[in-house]
Formats: C-alpha cells, sequence, structure tokens
C-alpha cells in the first residue's frame, strides 16, 4: 500500500511539473506585460530597460524557473484587469464554482446510485428501459441548451427561479457561501440540475453496465448458491464490486464537470471561476489564465490522486500487494 | 461472392432490419447530411449574402404563430436572417467540423495506438501517460484552453478566417487519446496471437505485420468509436462556439446561433435559441443512437470514460 | 449401463432424498429455444453418492443448478421435476428455496478461482451464509462454526486466514475454503460442479480424496459431476450423461 501511496504521489508531481511548463508557455506567449504595465507612451529604450530590469530577457529556463519559484510561493503575477495577485482572484472566486460542482454531485450521487442498481436487477421493467432511453437522449442535449431551456421555462415563462446570480450569500471564515439562505438554495437549483444533466445518465448508464457485468460472475452465483438474501447479493456482493469502475470513471469525469461549469456558469452568469475565466479570455488577462490552468490542474490532480487511493482503499487487491492493475 | 452480397448475410445488416430505431436515427441522419452537403439548393436564402437580409424582417417568429410570416418558415433571427436557411447552413459547418475532427484524431489516436502497443516499452508508456493527463481533464477542458490561449494569440479578428481549420485541428487533438486507448487495447490483444507470431517468424518487417495483420482487428472498435466521436466532435464544436471561442456569427454554426439568440428568449424570442438547439440534439441524438446500435451489435472493449 | 454398483445400506434404507425427473432444461436464444438438457432422471438415497459422469457439454453443470433451481438466463426449467423431500424444488417459492440453498443442498462450483467475492474476506463469506440461514445465529458463533470447518479442510491458522482475501489463497486453498463453505450448515447433500478440473494435476487428488472423506465421516449425500471415471475409493453410484440425457 505504501509503495502504492507514493508512486501515486510521485505521479502526481510530474503531472503538475507538466501543467506548470504549460502554464508558463501561456504565460510567454500571450499578452506583454511590460506593455500593459507601462502603456503606449514609453520610448523604445526605456522598454529595453524595463524588459532587462524584470529579467524578461534572459533565458527561457531562467524565467521559467523564477516563474516556478514565485509559483510554489503562490504567487502567479497580478490579474491586469483586477490589478491584484491572481491568486487572490482564483481563491475568491473558487467557492462559488465548488459549491456549484458540489451540489451537481450530490444530485448525480444520490439519483444515479440507486437508478443505475435498480435499472441493473430489473433490466425489463419499464422505468429501466424508460431510464436507458432517457439517458441516451440525456447526454445528447448539450448543458448550456438545458441551461438555457430551464431559464426560458423556469425563469421567462414561469417566472418561479432566478435565471442568474448567487443571491444572498452568507460569509464565513472568508468563504462566500450561497447554501445558507433559501435565496441562495433558489439561485444554485437550475445551475446545478444543469450541470449534473450530462453527468448522471452517464453515471446511471455506467453503473448499470459495470452493475449487469458483475450479477453474471460466478462469485455472485455462487452467493445465490449459498442462500442469501437479493438485498444482501445486490447491495453488498455486487455493489462493492460495481463501485470500483465507477470510482475510477468519477475520477476522470470531475475534469469534465469542471469544463462544464464553465459552460454553466457562462449560461447562469454565476460568479465563479469559470466565469471568470471567459471574462479572462476576452479580456486577454494572460496571469488570470495561467492561474486558472494551474488552478484546475492541481485540484485534478490532487483529486485524482485522492480517489486513486480510495480505489486502493476498495480493493484489496492494490491493499496488500501494492500493485495497481 | 460479391461485397454486397456478404454484407447482406452479414449479422450487421441482420441485426440492422430488426432494429426500428438504428432504422430511425440512420434515415434521420442522411437526410441531415444530404441538406448539408446542399444547402445551397435546400435553403431558400443564403444566409452570406448580405443583400438577401433586411433588418425590418428581424425577430419573426415561426410561421405557425401569431406573428409569424409565410416567408421564414422557422422565423428570422435578430438580424432578419432567415432561421431556416441559418440553421442549414449553420449544421453544415457544423458536420464539417465535427467529420475533420474526428478524421484527424483517428489519423493521430490509431497511428500512436498502433504503434504504441505493438512496440511497447518507453515510446508506449510516455504515450499513454500522457493520453491519461489529457483525458484526465477531459477533452471539454483542453479543447476550451488551446482555443482559449490560440485565439489569444492570433487574435480575434484574423480567427474568424481560419475558425473551421482551427476548431478541426483543437477538437481534434483533444480527442485522440481514446483512439489511442482503444487501439493499443485491442493490439495488445491481437500481439499475444499466434497469427502475429507466425507472421513475424515468416520474416515479415514489423510495420507491414501492424499494418496488414493486426489493423484490420481493430476495425470494429474503431467504427464504434468514430460514431461516438462525430458526436462529441459536434458537441464540442457547439460548446465551444458557444463560449465564443469557435465559431464567428457571421459564419455561424449551430452553437454560435444558440449563442447569439441566448439573450433574446428574455424577450420571448425563443426560437433564435430553441430552434437551432433542437437541431443540434436531433443531429447528436442520431448520430448516438446509431453508435448505440453499433455498440450492441459489435460488442467491442471500449475504454470506459 | 444400468447397474447400482454400491449403495450405502444404513438403518434409513432407501429414503430417497432426491429425486431428478425427466428434468429438461431449456435456454431462450434469439433464434429460438436450445434444449440444455432432455430428460435427465435419477434418484439418490440418503447419504448416497452419485457420479454423473459425461463428456462437456454434456449437460452436467446445467444438471447441478438446475437441482437448486438456479439456472443462469436464458435458461429455463421447461418441463420434469425435482424432488427434494418430497417437494419440488423446480416449482417451489424463491423464499423458501432460499432456505434450501446453502443449507439443506450445498454447491461446489468448478473454479475456484472465479467463485469467491474478490472484495469480501474469507471471514465474511464464510459467517454471512452461516447468519442467512439461522436468525438466531450471533457472530461469534458463526465465527466459530467457520474455524472449524477450515481446520476440517485442513487450512492451517484459520483464525489468521479468516481475515484475508480471496487472493491472498492459491486455486488449491480455494476449493478448500469452498468445500468448508458448503460443510458450513451440515447439509444433506452437496453438488460439486467438476471440483478439480481448474486446478493442478498434483493438487486434484488431493481435493477429491478430502470431499470424499469429508463425505464419508458427515453422512452427506453427494452429486460429483466428472468427465473421466477417476474415483479410487469410496462407494458411488454413476450415472452417465450423453446427448443431454442420463442413462445407468
Amino acid at each position: 500500500m505504501i509503495a502504492f501511496v507514493i508512486r501515486r504521489i510521485i505521479q502526481a508531481f510530474i503531472v503538475i511539473f507538466i501543467i506548470s511548463v504549460i502554464g508558463f508557455a501561456v504565460k510567454q506567449s500571450v499578452g506583454d506585460p511590460v506593455r500593459e504595465m507601462t502603456g503606449i507612451s514609453v520610448s523604445a529604450e526605456e522598454l529595453q530597460e524595463f524588459r532587462e530590469k524584470l529579467g524578461l530577457n534572459d533565458p527561457w529556463y531562467v524565467q521559467y524557473v523564477r516563474f516556478l519559484g514565485k509559483a510554489v510561493q503562490g504567487d502567479l503575477g497580478n490579474s491586469f484587469f483586477y490589478k491584484r495577485p491572481a491568486t487572490d482572484v482564483i481563491l475568491e472566486k473558487a467557492p462559488a464554482t465548488l459549491e456549484l460542482v458540489f451540489v451537481s454531485s450530490l444530485i448525480v450521487i444520490l439519483f444515479s446510485v440507486p437508478l443505475g442498481v435498480f435499472s441493473a436487477i430489473r433490466p425489463n421493467h419499464f422505468l429501466s428501459r424508460f431510464l436507458m432511453s432517457g439517458s441516451i437522449v440525456g447526454v445528447s442535449i448539450p448543458v448550456f441548451l438545458t441551461a438555457i431551456m430551464m431559464i426560458y421555462v423556469f425563469s421567462v415563462k414561469l417566472g418561479w427561479l432566478p435565471s442568474f446570480g448567487r443571491g444572498e450569500l452568507v460569509m464565513i471564515g472568508g468563504w462566500d457561501s450561497g447554501l445558507l439562505t433559501v435565496d441562495g438554495w433558489l439561485h444554485i437549483l437550475m445551475p446545478s440540475v444543469a450541470l449534473s444533466s450530462i453527468m448522471l445518465p452517464l453515471f446511471i448508464r455506467l453503473i448499470r453496465a459495470e452493475m449487469m457485468e458483475v450479477l453474471e460472475s460466478e462469485y455472485i452465483k455462487f452467493a445465490w448458491a449459498k442462500g442469501l438474501s437479493n438485498r444482501r447479493i445486490w447491495f453488498v456482493h455486487a455493489f462493492k464490486n460495481t463501485l470500483l469502475p465507477v470510482i475510477t470513471v468519477g475520477g476522470v469525469q470531475l475534469g469534465v464537470t469542471i469544463a462544464f461549469t464553465i459552460l454553466t456558469e457562462t449560461v447562469f452568469q454565476w460568479q465563479g471561476l469559470g466565469f471568470m475565466f471567459m471574462e479572462a479570455v476576452e479580456r486577454s488577462d494572460s496571469p488570470l489564465l495561467v492561474a486558472y490552468l494551474m488552478f484546475v490542474g492541481i485540484v485534478m490532480v490532487v483529486v485524482n490522486t485522492i480517489v486513486d487511493l480510495i480505489y486502493g482503499l476498495v480493493n484489496p487487491t492494490i491493499r496488500i500487494s501494492g500493485a495497481s492493475s | 461472392m460479391s461485397a454486397l452480397a456478404t454484407f447482406r448475410e452479414s449479422y450487421l445488416w441482420y441485426s440492422f432490419k430488426r432494429d426500428k430505431i438504428a432504422i430511425a436515427s440512420l434515415l434521420v441522419l442522411v437526410l441531415l447530411f444530404c441538406s448539408a452537403i446542399f444547402a445551397p439548393l435546400i435553403a431558400p436564402y443564403n444566409p452570406y449574402d448580405p443583400e438577401m437580409i433586411d433588418i425590418m424582417n428581424s425577430e419573426i417568429p415561426p410561421a405557425w404563430e401569431d406573428q409569424g410570416s409565410r416567408e421564414f418558415l422557422l422565423g428570422t433571427d435578430s438580424q432578419g436572417r432567415d432561421m431556416l436557411s441559418t440553421m442549414i447552413y449553420g449544421m453544415r459547418i457544423s458536420i464539417t467540423i465535427g467529420l475533420g475532427a474526428v478524421l484527424l484524431q483517428a489519423f493521430l489516436g490509431v497511428l500512436i495506438g498502433l504503434f504504441a502497443g505493438y512496440h511497447g516499452g518507453r515510446l508506449d508508456a510516455i504515450f499513454m501517460r500522457a493520453a491519461d493527463v489529457q483525458l484526465s481533464f477531459s477533452y471539454l477542458m483542453v479543447a476550451i484552453f488551446l482555443s482559449a490561449v490560440l485565439q489569444a494569440v492570433v487574435g480575434v479578428s484574423r480567427f474568424g478566417e481560419i475558425a473551421v481549420p482551427f476548431l478541426i485541428l483543437v477538437i481534434g487533438f483533444s480527442q485522440w487519446p481514446q483512439y489511442a486507448r482503444t487501439v493499443r487495447a485491442s493490439v495488445l490483444a491481437e500481439r499475444k496471437k499466434e497469427y502475429v507470431e507466425a507472421a513475424r517468424v515468416a520474416g515479415f518487417t514489423s510495420p507491414r505485420i501492424i499494418l496488414s495483420q493486426i489493423f484490420p482487428n481493430t476495425l470494429s472498435p474503431i467504427l464504434v468509436l468514430s460514431t461516438i466521436q462525430v458526436a462529441n466532435a459536434v458537441m464540442s464544436e457547439a460548446a465551444l462556439s458557444f463560449l465564443g471561442l469557435g465559431m464567428p456569427i457571421d459564419r455561424p454554426s449551430l452553437g454560435s446561433l444558440i449563442n447569439s439568440g441566448f439573450e433574446y428568449i428574455f424577450s420571448g424570442a425563443w426560437w433564435i435559441t430553441i430552434l437551432p438547439g433542437v437541431l443540434l440534439v436531433v443531429l447528436v441524438l442520431s448520430i448516438n443512437l446509431l453508435g448505440d446500435f453499433l455498440r450492441d451489435v459489435f460488442n467491442p472493449k471500449l475504454y470506459k470514460g | 449401463m444400468s447397474s447400482i454398483l454400491n449403495c450405502i445400506r444404513a438403518d434409513d434404507v432407501m429414503a430417497t432424498l432426491l429425486e431428478v425427473k425427466d428434468l429438461v432444461v431449456k435456454f431462450a436464444l434469439r433464434g429460438g429455444d436450445v434444449t440444455a438438457t432432455n430428460g435427465v432422471s435419477f434418484d439418490l438415497a440418503r447419504g448416497e453418492r452419485l457420479g454423473l459422469v459425461g463428456e462437456s457439454g454434456a449437460g452436467k453443470s446445467v444438471t447441478g443448478f438446475s437441482i437448486i433451481n438456479l439456472i443462469s438466463q436464458p435458461g429455463y426449467i421447461a418441463s420434469g421435476s425435482v424432488n427434494f423431500h418430497g417437494e419440488n424444488l423446480a416449482t417451489m417459492s424463491a423464499a423458501r428455496l432460499r432456505t434450501i440453498r446453502g443449507n439443506r443442498i450445498s454447491m461446489i462450483f468448478q473454479d475456484p478461482m472465479m467463485t469467491l467475492n474478490p472484495v469480501l474476506t474469507i471471514g465474511t463469506q464464510m459467517i454471512e451464509t452461516l447468519m442467512a440461514h439461522n436468525l438466531q445465529m450471533c457472530k461469534e458463533r458463526a465465527r466459530g462454526i467457520a474455524l472449524e470447518k477450515l481446520r476440517k479442510v485442513h487450512i492451517p491458522s484459520p483464525e489468521r486466514r479468516l481475515e484475508q482475501y480471496p487472493h491472498e489463497f492459491s486455486g488449491g486453498m480455494r476449493q478448500r475454503i469452498i468445500i468448508a463453505i458448503a460443510l458450513l450448515t451440515d447439509p444433506e447433500l452437496i453438488i460439486a460442479d467438476e471440483p478439480t478440473t481448474a486446478l493442478d494435476v498434483t493438487i486434484q487428488a488431493e481435493i477429491m480424496d478430502l470431499l470424499i472423506e469429508l463425505c464419508e465421516t458427515e453422512g452427506m449425500g453427494m452429486i460429483l459431476m466428472l468427465d473421466t471415471c477417476r474415483c479410487r475409493s469410496g462407494n458411488w453410484t454413476l450415472a452417465v450423461m450423453y446427448l443431454r440425457r442420463t442413462g445407468y
């Protein structure tokens, strides 16, 4: 197990290293920091002097090491637009996105597990058939279209739910939370449902497929032959084995979820990281772009590593031998 | 036996004849593809021709609504363009980008998958690590990053001219790992079989073994994957265009049409955004249903996720 | 070939334990039904051992599973009966059937590498069987019984082994554990479906001897499916399966 953990952590560091190189490359190629700082009314000599002072004439690897050194300390430069450290802007916007991802993951888990398991153990039930055909329609509707249609129905036509923003927020310990007020929940309802609309059908299908495969296995047949109750076989024997592949895919899907937060936040003008990212793109705010890239990269690597470790805990084969399968 | 006769006796044809959903989605798909190809002949107006656009005709609802006009069957958008024509032309662009991106990613992925899988070793390890990392970021994320950064480098004004090849490149590059993974898995399974061993003993060179012996065996997973990936590529393009990172509004794809119409739903002009959305869903859904059918028939081992 | 070689003549002479009559099992496939067994019949007395011999594909496994009415989809029992103490298992309710499966009739599967659940410990998989069939059973007592049965199948240091997962055991060891699971509830009948074919040749004889020895000491009936006639010891009734039927 220890060997397994160490190997995962080394891998995580390699990936973070690669992300930092990409971040650096983006920083180098997008926008000119000197131009941003000085404006246009500066002579060529002064500009050159300024570049020298900022170390922009050093070879790229010297600049990279400097970039990395600062990045480790959390300094990714100042946002051109906000005129503040990019890291601060990221940390200020992160709660909105994290809450959105949290609520929609909750929706996905709460619905996909029972529905997926049900359609695996009762494959011919009309509800299972409905879920299967419904889920393929579900994955074929883009998130932003779901969001737009929801806004049209629930905000424009019925006027039940607010169409943009986070609503009333409560500040606790530097964290702007919308989950503590009724207004906040009304605001997060549509964005989180829209965000989960792409994951939910995917997970229902995945859980169903894995569970059906497990139910065909010899050890499940043996469990029947032992005279165990249906519930024990489905929820202990089969479900535990179903979880393994679902956990791995779940880790990968986090990346997809974050990508979709960009779309969801754009539609609902949700003041989170995704919305900030699109604004930064429009304004060519390269420090903020790089900060977002690094932040998302690190979150993704951390979550994937945790997912792998959980996988190791659930899967006894890895726990002992340290060999991943 | 001729190829046609072989096909008519195949399991694929047998299953297809019995699957109403597969038949229906293929028909819809053929219809959509044909109207995309023959867009200039089918579309009642040319949305690229400024002379045919009159701003006075803007935001006319579809013909069946109260203020609808017979002239514009599905209404007009905010600039007075005929929705039906704009949608057909938009779908043409969406399909072009979708197919182009899949061709590119298939080429990259199959090549990498075949050689990495066959040779193994360090090359294989590096490519598969890269595929892992890219997959964990998700193709959409990679595509959004790539186009955001490249657009910032190129500049928005020049971007419009090269948007189509650019999107093909971005989407193609962001999705190669799925192909590489799938192909590599079937190569690994095939490599151990005796016929490959026999070919090697017979003195065939490895590129030749890979192409003539192993490649044909990876075709059915590639076919199934390709259908799903066309749907994914069309969706990616729509997402990028919706974010303003894709097709510009004067040459809109379905995604940019949805984007440009979005703000008008608050004033009740739902058709500008919903109708292209419905067309996009019908297109993607029929590809997905066909892919589902092919997956059931061939039942290949695809990479999950 | 209808000679009963040797029967156990105990006090409860020839009290019929199991009576299989004209069993027809079919599989509903796309192109129509396929017959897996076509009129299998045999009787088994209490404590009697029956060897069901036949080539692969003759329908031995299907017969074994159909006795406890556990044929995988799309298979089903088309006609015939399986009477256990005079009750027909083929038409019995699922709830009643559960009190017999794994309790009064145990089964040993072909491939020990596939039979145990990889994510549950041996202990869990043994204790749950006991708890499923006896509501008064507490965990400690179940553990005690599990240990006793593991000793019976010659598993060294069973206390430690109980906490381990299947992948920490060799094939032969796993089959011993599966035999121990089959013995847990002191069943009247054990159905063993080619219990040694998936094992190394050297271990095959060991497992077979163990199985026969246990049957003798515990006085259990057994149906043993084999692809060859190779039993060296014990009193056996032999039935041959050929072309999906039985003959004596």
